[in-house]
Order: structure tokens, then C-alpha cells, then sequence
């Protein structure tokens, strides 16, 4: 039971509510009428579609194959389902059935019509804004890096740098390296119990400055960088043997180790 | 004007060349194996055809590179190399087959209609895919895996090595580290890498800037292949197919996990393009092999599955997956245990692969 559970939460995971629901309704709807119009469409549509979702809702293939090979990741083999292409073939189906040229362009318009409103669109504000350059990088990403590709005194430099600039700036620069990264929310390669605590540090409003300083300092980085708009920290570290060497952007506080 | 239009020429250029006329110039292999028809249609299947086999030959030459720790500049020669060869042997073939009639009119579908849907069908079609192509390419969307790909390539190109450092704080990194373990047999990120090496764009600029107009493009193309086939050619029907498809993709970001998401907001990502060109190509062979096709057909199963290990642990997993459920309704239909074989010896290099990430060593 505890693997129907966990299936069911990457199947839902995958369609994503009540838009992806109405999707999968339509494409149940495509198979419904491949598997009545003909052999070639059982075979080509209907069947590896069933054998598909048979694997993919069997909680032994779950077991053996899914929490050994794909955790995290299982909805994935729904790629293997030929959703959007069994839909446009049904539909196509449909209007082509259609004589009348009037009345096919109707129905055309109206299919879709019924699937931008049961969908959600996908470029919009919320996925796509104006570049900032041709790297498709935050400005300030690569202001930084310059900044500090300009200051090397060896191949490479670490730096520390708020959460939102994680995954920009190795994107940019070999030269600058990162105490953490991506690692920090679980991915690539584990991640120090210091470097985790400083990283839960810089995710705070008030971060303990001594603290990020002393480990920053170990760990041999020359550089840390805050976000003045969200960090509240004293303008002045040279106590804690960093000094302000440049403020980015007019956001990014960059502090060099002193001396 | 910032964006797409005011990319410089020469990459344009050149990318261009790696992304359209190569794969279609090495694909010219397959389509005269395959005997193709119709100038639109050869075409469509060169350009597919011989980007699968680029893949491929990138997963033959890179892993084995990879895992020897040579540089990133020798795996590319080697690459080129083997792309020269096809090129070669494509060039042959065309001679032997065609003759003086490489250029010989050959009358299209798109000719043959003199109807008016279908012209304004395939023209909604290829505002839609072109829309879809163009606004990726012309806009930003950031996506956090790309901490890792895109900072392998980075370090791939300014070191000229290959998965030698982390691609967090470039300390030296012994290979199976993490996630980084699976990006052994499944090295597209030194495949971006090297493309990125040859057209002198940062690897950041091709991934975003550049490679989702191709791809998208390409993915299409593959698409129009398999309308094609489910309506037998018929114009109309393909265009009006490409339509659905488009508003389908265009409204389908119901999660970030869909094939939508994957093609239209981070195509340059292996994993997307497994979803979105890999998975869909296995697809459009199995539905030609049904119809009782054979040797040709079966040899891109091959290569295709080949050029899916390239692009992700996902493809390493999903193609046999696919290839086993297709052999099996193939065999339903067919009833032939040689065919049934035949597919599911595709698997093969997804087998191979997968071993090695599982006992492999460097």
C-alpha cells in the first residue's frame, strides 16, 4: 500500500492539479477512441499507452525499479506516454470527419479553444522575462564575477553569495568558485556541516556576520558577497577582517578579506 | 534590439551548419537506406535522422573518453573525425545511388495539393512552430539544473577536460561524486560543450540564446514525421495535426514536469531533449516498423537508443522500457520471434551503459 501511495504522488506530481487533470481527461477520451476506430490505432495508440500506465502504476516496478533507479524522478516515465500526440491525433480525426468547411473550422477553433482553457499557458511572465544579456544570466551575476576575475591572486577564487546567485555565477565563470551551491538544497554533491550553516546563515534577514566571517576565513574565501536589499548587516566588517570592496549593481555588498 | 535577431551572424552561421545541414548531410545515409520520398520529406527525415546519429556518435566517442580522463579537444577531434566519415560515406552513397540525378525534381505532398486548407492549415502550422521556436530563444528562462550542466561545459571549455572538477567549487572531483556520477554515461554536457567549442559561443550563450530555436525546430520536424505517418501522408491532416500539437504544447504547463515544459522551457537540457525528441523518435520508428518494415528502421532503433544514454540517466532507463513494450505489441502483430529480438537487441547499448554507471570505474 505504502508504494500505491507513493505512485500515485508522482502521478499527480507529474499532471500537476486540476489542468493537468482535464488534459489527461482528453487524452483518456483519445485513447477511448483508438481503441474503437481500428486495429492500427490500437496498436500504435492504445496499447503501449496501457502498457505504459501498467507499468507505471505497478507497485512492483516501483519497487524494483523505481526507488533503485529513478527516486525523485519516477513520473518520468510518463514521457514515455504519447499524450499530446494521441490528443492531436483524435482531434485531427475528428475535424477532418468533418465535410462542411465551415463547420470544420468550427469545430477546429472550439477543440482549441477547450484546450487552452482547460490548460494553463505556458509562456507567460511567470516563466519567460526580457533577457538581461546573452547569457540568460542576472546581470549582477556576471558584474560579480568580473569584479572578482579582476581581483584573482591564484586560478580561482571561492566566494560566498546570496541564495539567488547560486546558480548563476559557475554558468559564467570556472574562476570563481563557489563554498556552496546547488548542493545546498540537495543536489549535485553533499554539502559540509559548516558550509550548510553558513548557507542557512545567508538565508536569514540577519545573518551572524562573525560566524559567516570566521568560516569564510577558513575555508580560505576571499569574498563574500550580500544583498543589502535583504541582508541587514553592519555596513562595516573590517572587525571581523573583511572590508568593503564594492557594491554591485548598487544591491550587491561585495566584501574582500582584508590583508 | 536585444535577442534573437540581433545574434551575430557568424554563429547563426555556424550553428546553422552543426545543427541543420550536418545532421542532414549525414542523414542523407539513412533516408537513401530507407529509399525516402519526396524532397520536403527526405529532408525532414535527414535532418532527424542524422542528429540521432550525431548523438550517437557522441555517446561511442565521449563515454569511453570520459572515463579515460582525456581532454575535452581530443574526444572533440575524434568526434569530428567519425562526423567526417559519415559525411563521407553519405557523399558516396549519393553518388552510387543517384548518379547525375542528385537534384532531380521530385514532386512533394506539399506540391501535389492545390486545395486551399491545406495551404493555410501548413501555414498556421509553421507560424505556430516557429512562434514557439523563436520566443525561447529570443527570451530568458532560468532553470536551477543548470547549475550543473551548464557549469560542466563551462569548466569543460576553459580547462579543456572532461567532468575533472566539481561544478560547484572546481575542486579536482573524482567522477562518480554525486549526481555527477550519472553525467558519465550520459555526457551531454560535454556534448554542449564541444558544439560550444566549435561555434566560440560561451556555453551559457548556446544553451540559452541559440540551441532552443534549433532544437525546437528540429523537434517539430519530428513531429510533422510522425503526422505524417499516422495520416498517410496526407497534408491537411499533418498540418492540422501540428496545430492541435502546438496549442496542446502552448497550453500544457500544467506542471513543470510535462513534455510542454520539458520542450518549450529548457530544451537545451538532456533530459528535455530526451523527452522531446529521443522518446518521440522511438515512437515514429515503431510506428513504421509495425507497418512491416524492417532492417533500416530497426538499425535506428539502435542508434537512436545509443544517442538517448547520451542525454541523461532517463533515456538510459526509458528507452528499453519503450523498446521492450513496442517489441512486444510488435510481436502481437507480427508473430515473428526474429523481429521481437531484433527490437529489444536495441536495448543493448542502454544495457551497456547502464552497467557501467552501475559498475563502472574510471
Amino acid at each position: 500500500m505504502e508504494y500505491v501511495h507513493a505512485v500515485w504522488s508522482e502521478f499527480l506530481n507529474f499532471i500537476g492539479g486540476r489542468g493537468g487533470l482535464l488534459h489527461w481527461l482528453l487524452f483518456g477520451a483519445a485513447m477511448a477512441c483508438c481503441f474503437f476506430w481500428g486495429k492500427r490505432e490500437r496498436r500504435l495508440l492504445f496499447w503501449p499507452s496501457v502498457l505504459v500506465l501498467f507499468l507505471f502504476f505497478n507497485p512492483l516496478f516501483f519497487k524494483y525499479v523505481g526507488t533503485r533507479f529513478l527516486t525523485g524522478v519516477y513520473w518520468r516515465l510518463l514521457w514515455m506516454l504519447p499524450i499530446s500526440f494521441a490528443i492531436a491525433y483524435a482531434l485531427t480525426r475528428v475535424a477532418a470527419g468533418v465535410k462542411r468547411d465551415v463547420l470544420r473550422v468550427g469545430v477546429i477553433v472550439l477543440a482549441c479553444a477547450c484546450i487552452a482553457a482547460s490548460g494553463r499557458a505556458i509562456f507567460t511572465g511567470e516563466t519567460y522575462r526580457e533577457k538581461e544579456n546573452e547569457y540568460e544570466l542576472p546581470d549582477a551575476a556576471i558584474h560579480i564575477c568580473d569584479y572578482v576575475m579582476g581581483q584573482l591572486q591564484s586560478w580561482k577564487e571561492t566566494v560566498i553569495v546570496p541564495n539567488e546567485l547560486l546558480c548563476s555565477i559557475r554558468q559564467y565563470s570556472t574562476s570563481v568558485c563557489l563554498l556552496y551551491g546547488r548542493n545546498a538544497g540537495g543536489f549535485i554533491s553533499d554539502i559540509g556541516e559548516e558550509e550548510a550553516a553558513v548557507y542557512a546563515e545567508m538565508s536569514s534577514e540577519t545573518p551572524d556576520v562573525a560566524f559567516v566571517t570566521r568560516v569564510a576565513g577558513e575555508k580560505n574565501c576571499r569574498f563574500i558577497v550580500f544583498n543589502t536589499d535583504f541582508h541587514r548587516i553592519p555596513e562595516d566588517l573590517t572587525g571581523y577582517g573583511y572590508e568593503l570592496a564594492a557594491v554591485i549593481d548598487d544591491v550587491y555588498a561585495v566584501y574582500r578579506r582584508a590583508e | 534590439m536585444k535577442g534573437f535577431w540581433c545574434m551575430n551572424l557568424k554563429p547563426v552561421l555556424v550553428l546553422s551548419l552543426m545543427f541543420v545541414l550536418a545532421p542532414m548531410w549525414i542523414g542523407t545515409i539513412w533516408t537513401e537506406l530507407l529509399c525516402t520520398r519526396g524532397r520536403v520529406s527526405r529532408a525532414l527525415h535527414a535532418w532527424v535522422f542524422g542528429f540521432a546519429t550525431m548523438l550517437a556518435a557522441g555517446q561511442i566517442v565521449f563515454v569511453p573518453m570520459v572515463a579515460l580522463g582525456r581532454k575535452l579537444s581530443e574526444a572533440q577531434a575524434v568526434w569530428e573525425f567519425c562526423m567526417e566519415l559519415l559525411a563521407a560515406a553519405a557523399f558516396v552513397l549519393l553518388l552510387v545511388k543517384r548518379g547525375g540525378q542528385l537534384f532531380a525534381g521530385e514532386k512533394d505532398c506539399a506540391e501535389r495539393g492545390k486545395q486551399v486548407f491545406p495551404i493555410i492549415f501548413g501555414v498556421l502550422a509553421a507560424v505556430l512552430i516557429f512562434l514557439q521556436a523563436y520566443i525561447p530563444a529570443r527570451y530568458e528562462h532560468s532553470d536551477d539544473d543548470d547549475a550543473r550542466f551548464i557549469a560542466e561545459a563551462v569548466s569543460a571549455v576553459v580547462h579543456d577536460s572532461m567532468y575533472q572538477d566539481s561544478p560547484i567549487d572546481a575542486d579536482f572531483m573524482y567522477w562518480d561524486v554525486g549526481e555527477v556520477r550519472k553525467d558519465l554515461t550520459s555526457p551531454w554536457a560535454m556534448f554542449l560543450a564541444m558544439q560550444s567549442n566549435i561555434c566560440g559561443l560561451a556555453p551559457a550563450v548556446l544553451a540559452h540564446s541559440y540551441l532552443p530555436f534549433f532544437l525546437i525546430l528540429l523537434c517539430y520536424g519530428l513531429y510533422a514525421l510522425i503526422g505524417a505517418e499516422l495520416f498517410g501522408g496526407d497534408c491537411e491532416k499533418t498540418a492540422l495535426f501540428l496545430i492541435f500539437l502546438s496549442v496542446i504544447h502552448l497550453f500544457g504547463y500544467t506542471s513543470t514536469h510535462t513534455l510542454a515544459s520539458m520542450l518549450l522551457l529548457r530544451i537545451w537540457q538532456g533530459k528535455a531533449v530526451c523527452a522531446s525528441f529521443v522518446l518521440p523518435l522511438l515512437f515514429y520508428l515503431f510506428c513504421r516498423l509495425i507497418k512491416g518494415r524492417g532492417t533500416g528502421e530497426t538499425a535506428l532503433l539502435y542508434v537512436t537508443a545509443a544517442g538517448g544514454c547520451m542525454l541523461s540517466g532517463i533515456g538510459i532507463v526509458t528507452s528499453p522500457i519503450v523498446l521492450m513494450i513496442y517489441g512486444i505489441v510488435d510481436f502481437c502483430c507480427h508473430r515473428k520471434w526474429q523481429r521481437l529480438l531484433a527490437v529489444w537487441g536495441a536495448a543493448l547499448p542502454c544495457a551497456v551503459f547502464l552497467g557501467y554507471y552501475l559498475f563502472g570505474f574510471r
